[in-house]
């Protein structure tokens, strides 16, 4: 193994550091931040919005069974590698997440590519000092003070963005004028990216939580609730799954979505056993990753009035296949229909698309059967 | 007083564990009742119980439960998830129990959880099986450690075998690292055929997961920094071991495993002195597909070793 500071170094003399992680939703943006903060001494490369092309890249050079979100995340990683990083960062972590690293981090060698890799997380979970270790390979004069308040000051923006997303979610459906959300939604993210303290995070969230509330709705226009389950990368970056929301409130559905990256960093850990106490009628044990999560909301889904769920999961997802058969005899059990969804290279977007508005028929026919 | 009837499904880890789960059931005066080896009628049933996209390996021990329905008093589906330096299962194992109990209204499982990080370790979990079925506190305990005492045994003895033969070994056949979970490489239509043909092509087989579990721990570090599947682990330290004697390796993992398709991923990416073959068998594998692989791949083995023999 190559000492991963003397490449740097030996870098540093060629050209300086360029850093860059893959996609995951709109998550780039703290990212970006953070690295900005605490990194002033290198450039910061957020990859190229992901296309088919990157899919393409990523399927190439991924071994066969390997799950949609390795092949993502190794398409991100060859795009920046291309356009001059020489530090990748992964943040590791998961079910298989945590072994993805390692792996890229060969294919990308045995490709020819000369970078520094650094993995955040361990299977163990996030560990403030160890991440600062990390960041301070790249940046010798980093200090751990400066980092921290970085570092919760980026905790903080992902809450501020999944709570305000979460808010469009819930309401983006109801939009009297269209197209006035995503507007919103955009300027929103443009300012969070720049945001250089907590009173400035503070002020953003106050006005675009003001904002949001103050748009006009009509709550009339849509009958149905659905609420999306499964796997996170799915879950969490709109690529992977076609922008599936966008066509739900297209639908007038309204959403929601429990995973998100607040809830995977705090929430998730306290919660399993609760979970688990909550759906004790159908499982005894956690069933690994979010399949648990999975079974445990659709449960709640069902028992607080949605019309439908929707499962979603990359080609392959163990356990979000194990999750499956519980999720069928939930939905047999309150007559809930579930539909699932599996994305990979070969899905194609018309048929995902197709069953949607199957889907979206059969919800509406049985809820004016049930209000007639 | 009729003995309790337990059935075992013969599939995934009751190639590892067989000896541990049939001498404790033994012990504790239950009968025991093992599914039968894997045949087309199981494996359809497995297929038609399971979702698409399960690795075969699983719909397979759905097969074998569903066989077992109706014929013993309690079905033993143990749940593993972590053990005691951290490694854990792959997650298809945490979730065994559950997906059987959902989708057989009928059944009747037993179970232990092994799941260290959590607290539920081996002992606790058979203690509780005794309780549950009715036998006393100090016949559970002895019935526990005898059939851990024979458990270790017989991973030693194989272990030493294997160990004996290899350097023992004077034939010019050609020696083949065969690295592959137990539940595939055992299973009668999964790598029973494949052994057989490998034999036919007049090879000595290795096996990575018959190793010296108690001295051999580190192996795997030399593939790999990050791994934390403990099978696979195991599987690693038997390919380190046996590298040395080899003149070639063949992978064998099922559709739609994804530990494998990482970990056999690095493997052949950091093994570049030897050849290696990796399958991954699916419902529909022809036999004759995979033959003439196994024989293209002797045939490598084959010219490779004459040119070191003989210049
Ligand atoms: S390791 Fe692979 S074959 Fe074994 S249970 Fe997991 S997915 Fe199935």
């Amino acid at each position: 193994m190559v000492n991963k500071l003397e490449i740097l170094e030996n870098n540093k003399d060629i050209k300086k550091a360029k850093v860059s992680f893959p996609h995951l939703g709109n998550y780039y943006i703290p990212i970006y931040s953070l690295l900005l903060r605490t990194l002033d001494n290198v450039d910061i490369l957020i990859p190229p919005r992901m296309t088919k092309k990157t899919m393409e890249i990523g399927e190439k050079y991924s071994p066969d069974f390997v799950c949609t979100p390795f092949k993502y995340n190794l398409g991100n990683f060859i795009e920046s590698l291309d356009r001059g990083a020489n530090v990748l960062i992964q943040a590791g972590g998961g079910c298989r997440f945590g072994y993805y690293a390692e792996l890229q981090e060969q294919i990308l060698y045995d490709l020819g590519y000369n970078f520094t890799f650094i993995t955040l997380f361990d299977a163990k979970g996030v560990d403030i000092f160890k991440v600062y270790k990390k960041f301070k390979i790249i940046n010798p004069k980093l200090k751990f003070i400066s980092f921290s308040y970085n570092f919760l000051l980026t905790i903080k923006m992902v809450n501020v963005l999944d709570k305000l997303e979460n808010k469009i979610r819930s309401i983006i459906s109801f939009e009297v004028n269209k197209g006035e959300i995503d507007k919103i939604h955009n300027n929103l993210l443009k300012e969070l990216k720049l945001i250089k303290n907590f009173k400035e995070l503070k002020k953003i969230n106050r006005k675009y939580g003001d904002i949001l509330n103050d748009i006009e709705l009509d709550r009339s226009k849509s009958k149905l609730k659905v609420g999306i389950v499964g796997e996170l990368y799915t879950a969490m970056e709109p690529f992977s799954s076609f922008f599936l929301e966008k066509e739900l409130s297209k639908m007038n559905i309204e959403v929601k979505r429990y995973t998100t990256a607040t809830y995977l960093l705090f929430e998730k850990g306290k919660e399993e056993k609760k979970l688990i106490e909550n759906a004790n009628k159908y499982i005894k044990y956690a069933l690994g990753a979010d399949g648990t999560e999975s079974v445990a909301h659709s449960k709640e889904l069902c028992e607080s009035g949605y019309d439908g769920i929707i499962h979603i999961k990359p080609f392959g997802c163990t356990p979000e296949i194990n999750a499956i058969p519980i999720l069928q005899k939930i939905s047999k059990d309150y007559k809930v229909p579930i539909i699932y969804f599996t994305f990979d290279m070969q899905t194609s977007e018309t048929g995902i698309k197709t069953r949607l508005e199957a889907f979206y028929d059969m919800l509406k026919m049985k809820k004016e059967a049930q209000n007639a | 007083m009729i003995n309790l009837k337990i059935g075992i499904p013969k599939a995934m880890l009751y190639y590892k564990y067989n000896v541990l789960w049939k001498t404790f059931f033994t012990e504790l005066g239950c009968e025991i009742v093992i599914s039968k080896d894997t045949n087309k009628e199981i494996l359809e049933k497995g297929i038609t119980y399971s979702i698409d996209e399960s690795c075969l390996a699983s719909k397979i021990f759905i097969g074998h439960v569903f066989s077992l329905i109706g014929k013993c008093d309690y079905i033993f589906i143990p749940r593993f998830c972590s053990y005691k330096n951290k490694d854990v299962t792959c997650v298809k194992f945490n979730a065994l129990y559950d997906i059987c109990s959902n989708i057989f209204d009928n059944i009747h499982i037993i179970t232990y959880n092994l799941d260290y990080l959590k607290g539920e370790n081996e002992i606790s979990g058979f203690l509780k099986i005794g309780r549950e079925l009715g036998k006393g506190y100090i016949k559970t305990l002895k019935a526990y450690l005898k059939a851990k005492r024979k458990f270790k045994q017989q991973n030693e003895l194989d272990a030493d075998k294997q160990s004996l033969f290899l350097k023992n070994n004077k034939t010019d056949k050609l020696n083949v690292l065969v690295v592959s979970h137990p539940y595939i490489l055992h299973d009668e239509l999964l790598g029973k055929p494949i052994i057989s043909y490998l034999k036919k092509l007049d090879s000595n087989l290795i096996y990575a997961d018959v190793v010296d579990k108690k001295h051999i721990k580190d192996g795997w570090k030399k593939f790999s920094t990050t791994l934390y599947w403990k099978d696979s682990k195991e599987l690693l330290n038997g390919l380190n071991n046996y590298l040395d004697y080899v003149d070639g390796i063949v992978f064998i993992s099922v559709f739609t495993c994804g530990p494998d398709s990482l970990v056999t991923e690095l493997c052949t990416r950091k093994i570049k002195d030897k050849p290696c073959l990796n399958l991954i068998l699916d419902e529909l594998n022809s036999d004759t597909g995979i033959q003439t692989r196994l024989e293209s791949f002797t045939d490598v083995l084959n010219d490779k070793k004459k040119v070191l023999l003989y210049g």
